[in-house]
């Protein structure tokens, strides 16, 4: 724990020099889309009261965290059936992998065609957004299970079924966390992009919001929670892959 | 030799190619005695692996077939225990060392305190109590080794198959693993085969030496080991016996070429 | 089950595709998500169209930029984190908080300041590529073999040949994949700033159909913008399997 926190801190310096660094230089500045830092830091009291957590960041919570946990289920139980059958990935792997390449973007306005406006359609949103790549990822994982390992199972004794669900899934249980990593940046994305072009609520919208009433330090105190949100997310990962895969992680030397 | 509750192994003329230009074993027969041990030995790459796999009832061969009591084998017995060359592969990195050593009684009705125990059991007969929460990857590859025979022997196989299980361990491990697995296959009494490219492994550990070359793969040569059991490192590997063997299975692999 | 040629199971596959659209109609109805040969029938009569192509080459123009622009930075930016070697441990926690922050939320700064023309795209794309990219130039940089670096220290390579020669090769099979994921992000973020903020290309022109409710159009540029993307991914996977023919891919 002492480790961790010592190299937190480390990765740290960089940051806190060049927000040392923008404070310095834009002290005398009058530039109304770049205001500092302690402005920045200033203004934050006042974006965030009780009142607008409850409902901008609860309402974004809620979008991603529905979807993203809806998309990385479906994506997983989908790719694993998927992965497991060879006729079956050399059918869909076109499709999915056609729909994959569609800009995450564009998504979106269709999506909000089909389903209207509203919370339920942005968690929707997120979730085919996040399924794509974690169907894709959790296919690729399972498809290439070690031969080895697969011909343990097959001597000891274990049908189709039980190979998938208690050899092939553990043994994937690195690469699909590694994806569940990349696509927490997707639904974040997403789920801000659905929200600027939906409704009003939630921080995509309270950041566009702030741009077009021209409260400019209210949308940069929108913006560093995001990033601060996408750190946490991060860090979260970092700490759930040394704990739930370590035999992966050790092997790809990132521990 | 007595019979002994090992299975009796019959291969009968197989053939195994890969499709049009590849053939890779040929008209291979041999057979094994009721808990005798069998080396198949042979250079690297040869086909000694893909043998193995049809007499473990992984693949089917092209032609001839495989008898396991006299009945033809058309998958993996149930009573047949496994131990490959890739530990790392082979042992489920996601389970401890007990829950791995355990996997084979998955489908069977023992009670927990019943599997637990033989686990313990297991683990003890190759050197490694206490070690059961452990992990494979906070192993030695020796030790990781011994996991897997211990899990190939739990639960009292009539047939041991070995695919060049000391391939990848050093030296010194490998002569421990070695007396390991002689000693542990006596007291089992169960039938082994035994795949190595090692001839002083193969003469060491075996009743008889099967030696394979050429391509596509043949039997050039059996032989059998007259050496006194039990057998030590130091002892049986310095008599005169064991050095003529030695020339006798060097030239037999070199087979045709010689 | 096994089928042994290709032509039925691309046929299979295709067939696929028709169902899983033609349900997709049913689910939705068919106003929002047209039939599918009605969004073909649509698609064929907008490739023929100038204003069609000026707008996917101003997207595939301005993506191809950004990507060379940010490639070139973050080539800079890596190669000084990496050769002083505190500033990989350091930056990891900037470039990660800024890779967190989709980069549409900066659209609406950049218009105020500058307007929504490409350049603002371009700008924008070019920044997010930078981010993306330092980290597989410093990685690679980082996991270039020691021992090599050290028969090349005695061998006597120093500075331009040095890189030309000993990292540049070691980096190709990590900074490979980080290429191919870029390009498509660059992709993504020109057409994002198209939907979004209106920049010029294929994305605004998204837009506009789905503002006066033009399905079957929305759907044709998504499907364009699906062959784009899949362009794009076989190109890149086409020259990293040529670069590293001689390493395991990442």
């Amino acid at each position: 724990m002492k480790t961790y926190a010592r190299n937190f801190l480390w990765r740290s310096w960089v940051p806190l020099i060049l927000i040392a660094l923008w404070q310095i230089l834009l002290r005398n500045s009058t530039n109304p889309y770049f205001p500092t830092p302690s402005q920045i830091l200033a203004d934050t009291k006042y974006v965030i009261t009780p009142d607008w957590i409850m409902s901008s960041l609860k309402s974004s919570a809620l979008t991603f965290l529905a979807g993203y946990t809806l998309g990385s289920i479906a994506g997983i139980l989908l790719g694993a059936v998927i992965g497991a059958s060879e006729i079956l990935r050399e059918i869909l792997t076109p499709i999915t992998n056609f729909i994959r390449s569609i800009p995450s973007v564009a998504k979106v306005p269709v999506i909000m065609a089909m389903l209207g406006i509203g919370q339920a359609t942005r968690i929707a949103t997120v979730a085919i957004a996040v399924l794509f790549p974690m169907l894709m990822t959790t296919t690729r994982a399972i498809a290439t299970t070690d031969a080895k390992t697969l011909d343990m199972a097959n001597l000891l004794g274990f049908g189709r079924i039980r190979t998938l669900f208690e050899v092939r899934l553990p043994a994937a249980t690195g690469e699909i966390l590694t994806g569940l990593q990349a696509a927490v940046q997707i639904g974040i994305l997403v789920m801000v992009i659905s929200e600027m072009l939906g409704s009003g609520i939630g921080l995509g919208a309270f950041i566009i919001h702030s741009q077009s009433t021209f409260m400019i330090a209210d949308m940069w105190v929108g913006i560093f929670i995001l990033g601060v949100i996408g750190l946490l997310l991060n860090e979260f990962f970092l700490f759930a892959e040394r704990k739930i895969a370590p035999w992966y992680f050790r092997s790809k030397g990132l521990i | 030799m007595a019979i002994t509750r090992g299975f009796k192994i019959s291969v009968r003329k197989v053939s195994k190619d890969f499709g049009v230009n590849s053939k890779v074993l040929s008209n291979i027969s041999f057979d094994v005695a009721s808990g005798e041990i069998v080396a198949i030995c042979g250079l690297s790459g040869v086909g000694k692996s893909t043998l193995l796999r049809i007499v473990s009832g992984l693949i089917a061969p092209t032609k001839g077939d495989v008898r396991i009591d006299g009945k033809v084998i058309t998958k993996p017995s149930s009573e047949m225990g496994f131990v490959t060359q890739d530990y790392s592969r082979s042992l489920f990195p996601w389970l401890n060392v007990g829950k791995n050593v355990a996997l084979p009684f998955k489908g069977h009705d023992i009670s927990k305190s019943e599997r637990n125990l033989r686990v313990q059991e297991a683990l003890a007969s190759v050197g490694l109590e206490g070690k059961s929460d452990a992990y494979p990857w906070q192993l030695s590859g020796g030790m990781q080794q011994r996991v897997a025979i211990a899990r190939a022997l739990i639960m009292k196989p009539r047939l041991l198959i070995l695919d060049e299980p000391f391939a990848s361990v050093d030296a010194y491990v490998r002569l421990e693993l070695e007396d390991l697995v002689a000693d542990l296959v006596e007291k089992n009494q169960v039938t082994t085969i035994i795949v190595t490219h090692d001839i002083d492994e193969a003469i060491y550990l075996a009743d008889r030496v099967i030696a394979l070359s050429d391509s596509p793969a043949k039997v050039t040569m059996e032989l059998v080991i007259k050496l006194q059991r039990p057998r030590t490192q130091m002892i049986t590997r310095s008599d005169p016996k064991f050095l003529k063997l030695r020339e006798t299975l060097y030239k037999g692999l070199r087979g045709a070429n010689v | 089950m096994r089928i042994n040629s290709r032509v039925p199971k691309l046929a299979l596959t295709f067939l696929v595709g028709f169902g899983l659209w033609e349900l997709g109609s049913l689910i939705a109805n068919v106003r929002n998500f047209p039939h599918s040969w009605v969004v073909l029938a649509d698609l064929a009569s907008l490739v023929i169209t100038m204003a069609f192509w000026e707008s996917l080459l101003v997207t595939v123009g301005l993506s191809g930029l950004g990507f060379i622009i940010g490639a070139l930075f973050a080539c800079v930016i890596g190669i000084f984190v990496a050769l002083t070697k505190s500033g990989d441990l350091a930056t990891s926690g900037v470039i990660n908080f800024v890779r967190s922050i989709p980069s549409v939320v900066f659209l609406p700064l950049l218009i105020a300041s500058i307007g929504s023309s490409a350049r603002t795209a371009l700008i924008l794309t070019s920044f997010v590529i930078t981010f993306k990219l330092v980290t597989y130039v410093v990685r690679g940089i980082g996991e270039t073999d020691p021992i090599l670096i050290e028969s090349s220290r005695v061998m006597g390579l120093r500075g331009f040949s040095k890189i030309v020669y000993l990292y540049l090769p070691s980096t190709t099979s990590i900074v490979g994949t980080g290429l191919r994921l870029s390009a498509t992000q660059a992709f993504g973020t020109v057409v994002a700033a198209g939907i979004v903020a209106g920049t010029p290309g294929l994305g605004s022109a998204l837009l506009l159909a789905e503002s006066s409710a033009n399905y079957p159009r929305v759907f044709s540029y998504v499907f364009v913008m699906g062959v784009l993307g899949s362009l794009i991914y076989s190109l890149f996977n086409r020259t990293e399997n040529k670069l590293i023919r001689w390493r395991v891919s990442v």
